[in-house]
């Protein structure tokens, strides 16, 4: 079971474990609003996500671009996190704190 | 052929990609151009945009182009050295053009933390190709911090003057023992060719092209004007020196006025009714006297 399934992103495929196409109802876990104070970009956020109870003291790094960014671009995007670069690979296990700092980067138009 | 660190150029032409009306336009003044590098700046993502962002990135490499990545926007080495971090996690490109120029009127590179940021990201194993102003000894102390080329400045960005300082330029080239590239203020594709036939080995544009009439066209001149100076610099054996005295390149005319040659004549005859033919007139006259 992914417990950091976010129903607001259940489109997404890497969303959803295999175990979740067909969940048992006994054991599926209540949601939780789960609020995180963050500064994303230099700006003040609060996101707010649902998290499994078991996990309510922290939220992915994946889960939080996703929140606030939409669908994320396949390539050319790199994130910091409290200045420190996160590789695409580390986002979904890498865990985001209260007052983080989140900057997102991508290639644009420039000389 | 231009050699820059472990790659290899046809076109002594690079662009920017900023201030076109479209990314469309972008990419099809780059198809023009026949260039083969093109610059990016990082910026940060618009959060929670209804709008889907430009992704400038596929179709660049799909057009078969390097992407170089710059660091504007930084305002001191710190920074400089973090974005182009950022921009090789984005990329996957060790290749950064180095912009510092914290005063934002005339973007004028700062000299002090563009040395320390590149011997920095030499240091990181970056391809670094320092954007800076035109002094000789800047571009050695770069040039011996190990970056592979040196990009300094022919006038203020966007400025389209021209080279300002060719003596300077002509310093630098005559220094360098990395490639020359000159970056910011060329308007013209005069302009362009002018820091070639100094002996620079290519030259940045963007501002002149994007900002073109018919920025596609612009394109294709600079890259016709840049692909005629890397002919011309082809075909010399050896310096080229300008001379303050004349050269004759034809006979006086008293002497071939004494050469029989009756072709010329008629066709001179031909063309000496024309009031704007005096010397044809002269010719006639001289033949029948």
């Amino acid at each position: 079971m992914n417990t950091r399934f976010n129903p607001l992103h259940a489109h997404h495929a890497d969303a959803i474990s295999p175990a979740a196409a067909e969940p048992e109802p006994q054991q599926q876990p209540q949601p939780h609003q789960h609020s995180l104070a963050l500064v994303i970009n230099g700006e003040q956020n609060v996101v707010t996500l649902a998290a499994a109870a078991q996990d309510v003291a922290s939220c992915s790094l994946q889960q939080v671009l996703e929140h606030s960014l939409g669908e994320l671009p396949t390539h050319a995007i790199a994130v910091a996190l409290n200045d420190r670069i996160i590789a695409r690979s580390c986002w979904a296990s890498t865990t985001v704190q209260p007052h983080d700092r989140i900057d997102c980067f991508q290639l644009v138009a420039g000389g | 052929m231009l050699r820059i660190a472990d790659h290899s150029f046809h076109s002594r032409l690079f662009l920017g990609s900023g201030k076109f009306a479209s990314p469309a336009q972008m990419l099809a003044a780059v198809a023009a151009s026949g260039t083969e590098m093109v610059t990016l700046a990082l910026k940060r993502m618009a959060l929670n945009s209804q709008q889907p962002q430009d992704d400038l990135v596929a179709p660049l490499r799909q057009a078969g182009v390097k992407l170089l990545p710059n660091t504007s926007g930084a305002m001191n080495a710190k920074e400089a050295v973090f974005a182009a971090e950022l921009a090789r996690e984005a990329l996957g490109t060790h290749w950064v053009k180095l912009e510092i120029h914290p005063e934002q009127r005339f973007l004028l590179p700062d000299p002090e933390q563009t040395l320390i940021a590149a011997r920095q990201l030499c240091q990181l194993g970056f391809v670094v190709l320092p954007y800076c102003s035109a002094d000789p000894v800047l571009c050695l102390r770069l040039q011996e911090a190990g970056c592979a080329a040196v990009m300094p400045l022919a006038a203020p960005i966007g400025s389209n003057l021209g080279p300002q300082q060719s003596t300077m330029l002509e310093i630098i080239i005559e220094q360098a023992q990395v490639p020359v590239i000159i970056d910011a203020g060329l308007g013209l594709p005069s302009h362009a060719m002018q820091v070639l036939e100094l002996g620079a080995d290519a030259v940045l544009i963007n501002s002149a092209i994007a900002g073109a009439a018919n920025p596609i066209m612009a394109a294709q001149a600079f890259g016709e004007a840049v692909a005629a100076a890397e002919r011309w610099r082809t075909q010399l054996s050896s310096p080229f020196h300008a001379q303050t005295y004349a050269q004759p390149v034809t006979q006086p005319l008293a002497q071939q006025l004494t050469r029989a040659h009756a072709p010329g004549l008629q066709r001179a005859q031909a063309v000496a009714s024309s009031p704007i033919s005096p010397l044809f007139a002269y010719l006639e006259k001289s033949q029948r006297d």
